[in-house]
């Protein structure tokens, strides 16, 4: 081959490109793809990981509790010394966790202020930019300044062409003098909207060892969390993208650099950097690394982050929205935000009973599909099918595998790797029809119903409020968990919210193509005494409706993990979920209905007594007064304390 | 009926309110017995050729939320119509309706919305205790006129029915003796008319003076006043009666509310119906003895088939020659008002075919 094909010309032009640089391309795969849902996104990723890590420290004592519980339990005498000892370590863990919670606090704040300059003619002259960093910029005509102050109320600056005076007045606004070749003129700097925005988030987590900071916050697909298919471990990302694509995304947009701070113990100092990401090459930049001696937690870490963005005060995908859903789904959380006005608002934690730890877990083998057992068959150690089945899935014991083989008519002892497609399929086959326990619930973390309907309560104050927590099932090998709630009255506005949480995180986009979404359209809410117009979408009326699916491996339509993908199963279960709190709703407003007709048939009889008495008493020439005891002692007799306390 | 003295009645009125007040010491739901009015509780009397009432009842609580307003307005009535009884003094009902519509004190509801409330409680009270309302001082504003050689006395004035001019005699509210008297009357019988432009008509031609009779309308659907007035003047001055309505169902029942009485007012036929009475037409025979221009048809709506089919089920309407009349009306499908007759001539019904269709007895 001489290298001459038209394929040789191409290849010159194929190329790989690097993680970095593809997202770059693809923003709206990772939730970056308008103003308001970047700021959002970012927050969220931040926020996603904050909990995961305050959770791990979490998990770890709660590990080392066990530990010494399973060591009591394990000595002749309870009560020796050793015992002692340990449930007071036990009991200091206790307190300890408590002392761990998640404690969270998001910040957004302008990253400048930013004025417009307009001459007398309010024609358009320049811009001013008063930022936090004291790296404020004015531009006027084709001159751009830039200085250096905290703190602006007036300034002046001098030049060889040009002399600028400017000053705040009262109203908030710059007066500015410039004087330029001996001409004066007089200029006014109002206050435009800023689209710059900071976010930072701090956790009182574990911290992050220092070496590992750059590779966690600006290496896409780095971390922990990301798993090969068929197994795993509930968690709230999955794939390690989030975080490194919104300080990628700040990148972009302002061309700053996010700035990171964490500490690991009281003993350790705050370690700070200033990161970019090298989009090339997917790998951290390092502009800037110290102490950060105002870092006051004793561990934890902040992330900051400028981006352009809209923020958005209120509203269902507002980032006061976001957390207020996070807090509700995180019950143990405490989680402050402060807005860009500096409003400070809590959002409390319900409860100090810490979040149950999602253990890893093999595949279940119900619902697996064909080409996950392939490539699991390719991929596996094991050496025999037998050893396979038996140690590469969760609950399948060796009688189980053995009766599967039979019924496939394979050899126990042959390597899976081996197997052909046929086998695969047959095998497949017989695993389905062969009855297996359902996957193992320590793998799952749900929210639990009483916590659920608590922290509902804490927020809208409903007059009737119910949650339930579903058995957990299967989709394609995964366990999955179905949770749902309903709240109705109270401080619910008139407009059916429907709150969807996956792994405890709040999905605010991306509604219309959800599982969720279907699944309550998809209800006959008028069989509950609810409107629902045609039978089919929201019902109508205050209420909210909160769904929440938990999964090692939640099946989001798209990487920006905004909406849960239809399986059947899982609408299923939504619906048996949905079902089940309806009907309890149903049963609330029927009795409430029966007690308002009551109430109603009462005061009717009230209502028309006062006239009936007068006319009886002219008609019969009897006292008024001794009629009306007479009706006032019918009316106890008959009805009693409905009427009494009517 | 029975004709009760005022102590009566009111002594009747007094036992009702003491029974309500006495269920509701013992606890228990008042009720009042109410003999129904309506299709299910007459029955047409063969013997007297009237239409009365059966012995059904309908129980008004006040312990049930769909009757409790109800049950309140009865006892207002029955309070009220005992004062008036009492004070001897007189009411229209719908004077009665305003005296008792007000605001229920502490709420946003009056006792009585519109006279259509107070009206029918008025007949539940008169059936309940077994009084006609004329006894009971109450009347309807009527609105039928009479005209003829007759002199009555009304109130003490006598009142010559042949010189009233253009209008005619007014029927007053109430016609019972102690108010109206028969005088003088040298007519041989009564011609009622449905309807007031042929009343009008009649008497503009003073068909009265020259056929010798007396000219009286209902307009329309007679009030009780007309039919009572009719009764009278056919039993005390013993004279016939002859009926002339529009050729269609709702002619045809106001025939019959005359003649047999009304289903509503099954009490109050004995008082007034007049079962000799005569149907002279418009009748389907009349189509073509008179040949009527095709002009004059009115095409039959549903309402009129729907109408007509109930006529035909009524026990009343169960002779052959109504049964016949009913059958044609039907497959004709049209109807004739019975002021179409001036398409024959201004003059035709008075001159023509009411003397002919007396004399030639055309009747039903």
């Amino acid at each position: 081959m001489d290298g001459n094909t038209i394929a040789h010309e191409l290849a010159k032009s194929q190329k790989s490109i690097s993680v970095a640089e593809f997202f770059e391309k693809n923003r709206h795969l990772l939730g970056f793809d308008s103003p308001i849902k970047a700021i959002l996104t970012c927050v969220k990723e931040a926020v996603d990981n904050s909990l995961d890590a305050s959770e791990e420290v979490i998990f770890e004592l709660k590990r080392r509790a066990l530990k010494y519980y399973k060591e009591i339990q394990k000595l002749k005498d309870k009560n020796s010394e050793r015992a002692k000892k340990l449930k007071e370590k036990i009991s200091n863990l206790k307190k300890e966790i408590i002392h761990v919670l998640p404690d969270i606090e998001v910040r957004i704040s302008e990253a400048q202020e930013e004025f417009r300059i307009v001459d007398k003619s309010n024609t358009r002259r320049g811009t001013i930019s008063i930022r936090k960093d004291g790296k404020n910029i004015i531009r006027i005509d084709d001159k751009e300044i830039k200085f250096e102050r905290q703190r602006v109320s007036n300034f002046k600056l001098k030049d060889k062409e040009f002399e600028i005076f400017a000053s705040k007045n009262n109203k908030g606004e710059y007066e500015i003098e410039y004087i330029v070749n001996d001409l004066k003129e007089k200029f006014i700097a109002k206050k435009t909207t800023t689209t710059r925005y900071i976010v930072s988030v701090q956790d009182n987590g574990p911290g992050i060892v220092p070496e590992q900071i750059p590779k966690i916050f600006c290496k896409l697909l780095y971390g922990s969390k990301f798993q090969s298919l068929g197994g795993g471990k509930q968690s709230r990302g999955q794939q390690g993208i989030g975080i490194s694509a919104a300080v990628l995304y700040g990148q972009l947009t302002t061309g700053r650099p996010a700035y990171v701070v964490s500490k690991i113990s009281p003993r350790d100092p705050a370690v700070y950097y200033k990161l970019l990401i090298d989009t090339l090459n997917n790998s951290p930049e390092i502009i800037e690394k110290g102490f950060d001696d105002d870092f006051t937690l004793e561990h934890g870490t902040r992330i900051e982050i400028e981006l352009e963005g809209t923020y958005l005060s209120s509203g269902e995908k507002s980032i006061f929205e976001f957390l207020r859903l996070t807090s509700i789904a995180n019950p143990y959380a405490k989680i402050t935000f402060i807005d860009p006005t500096g409003k400070k608002t809590i959002f409390q934690r319900t409860t100090e009973k810490p979040p149950k730890e999602p253990l890893k877990v093999k595949a279940h083998p119900h619902g697996i599909e064909i080409g996950t057992l392939q490539r699991m068959c390719k991929n596996t150690d094991k050496r025999s099918l037998l050893s396979f089945l038996t140690q590469d899935f969760s609950r399948i014991g060796a009688s189980k595998a053995k009766e599967i083989i039979k019924k496939a008519k394979l050899n126990p002892k042959m390597k899976p790797s081996e197997l052909t497609r046929a086998q695969v399929e047959a095998l497949l086959k017989k695993i389905q029809s062969t009855n297996i326990m359902k996957p193992p619930t320590d793998c799952l973390s749900p929210i639990d119903h009483d916590a659920i309907i608590k922290e509902l309560k804490a927020e809208f104050e409903p007059e009737f409020v119910t949650a339930v927590t579903r058995e957990p099932e299967v989709y394609r090998g995964m366990p999955f968990q179905i949770e749902a709630a309903i709240a109705y009255g109270g401080n619910l506005k008139d407009e059916t919210r429907l709150i969807r949480f996956a792994n405890k995180v709040p999905l605010m986009y991306g509604r219309g193509g959800c599982a969720i979404t279907k699944a309550v359209s998809d209800l006959d809410w008028r069989r509950y005494s609810l409107s629902q117009s045609g039978g089919r979408g929201l019902p109508q009326g205050k209420i909210a409706i909160l769904v929440h699916i938990c999964s090692v491996w939640v099946p989001f339509t798209s990487e920006s993990k905004s909406a849960i993908a239809s399986y059947p199963i899982i609408l299923k279960e939504i619906k048996l979920a949905l079902q089940e709190c309806a009907r309890q709703l149903n049963n609330y407003l029927r009795r409430r209905h029966r007690e308002q007709r009551k109430k109603q048939r009462i005061n009717i009889f009230v209502k028309y007594s006062t006239e009936l008495v007068l006319a009886l008493s002219r008609l019969t020439g009897k006292n008024e007064k001794e009629v009306e005891k007479i009706m006032k002692e019918c009316l106890t007799k008959r009805y009693g304390d409905d009427y009494v306390n009517r | 009926m029975i004709m009760l003295t005022d102590k009566e009645i009111i002594e009747k009125l007094v036992k009702l309110g003491i029974k309500v007040i006495n269920d509701l010491k013992k606890g228990e739901n008042p009720a009042l017995n109410i003999p129904l009015r309506s299709l299910s509780n007459v029955y047409y009397d063969e013997n007297t050729g009237l239409i009365k009432l059966k012995d059904s009842f309908q129980e008004r609580y006040y312990f049930n939320i769909g009757q409790s307003k109800k049950f309140m307005q009865t006892i207002l009535i029955a309070d009220r119509i005992k004062w008036l009884v009492e004070q001897n003094k007189t009411l229209s009902i719908r004077q009665l309706f305003y005296t008792l519509k007000h605001t229920i004190p502490g709420f946003k509801e009056n006792t009585f919305d519109t006279q259509d409330e107070s009206d029918p409680i008025i007949e539940d009270i008169e059936v309940l205790i077994d009084v006609l309302r004329e006894n009971l001082n109450l009347f309807a504003s009527s609105k039928g006129v009479l005209a003829g050689p007759i002199t009555i006395i009304d109130s003490g004035d006598e009142i010559d029915l042949s010189k009233l001019g253009s209008a005619g005699y007014g029927v007053p509210g109430i016609v019972e003796p102690d108010v109206v008297k028969f005088k003088d009357c040298n007519a041989e019988y009564i011609l009622v008319v449905e309807k007031d432009a042929v009343w009008a008509r009649l008497n503009e031609d003073k068909y009265w003076k020259k056929n010798n009779c007396l000219l009286l309308t209902g307009k329309g659907q007679p009030s009780r006043a007309e039919r009572r007035i009719l009764k009278r003047m056919h039993t005390e001055l013993k004279l016939p009666v002859y009926i002339f309505t529009d050729m269609d169902p709702w002619g045809y029942y106001i025939y019959s509310v005359y003649k047999q009485g009304s289903i509503n007012l099954a009490y109050f036929s004995e008082k007034s119906g007049v079962p000799k009475a005569k149907f002279l037409g418009f009748k389907m025979s009349d189509v073509k003895n008179y040949n009527m221009p095709q002009d004059s048809f009115i095409k039959m709506g549903d309402q009129d088939y729907k109408r007509l089919k109930e006529l035909s089920k009524y026990a009343w309407f169960q002779t052959k020659e109504w049964q016949k009349e009913l059958k044609e009306l039907k497959k004709f499908g049209n109807k004739i008002e019975q002021d179409a007759l001036v398409m024959k001539g201004i003059e035709f019904a008075a001159k023509e075919y009411l003397p002919t269709k007396i004399e030639n007895k055309d009747w039903i």
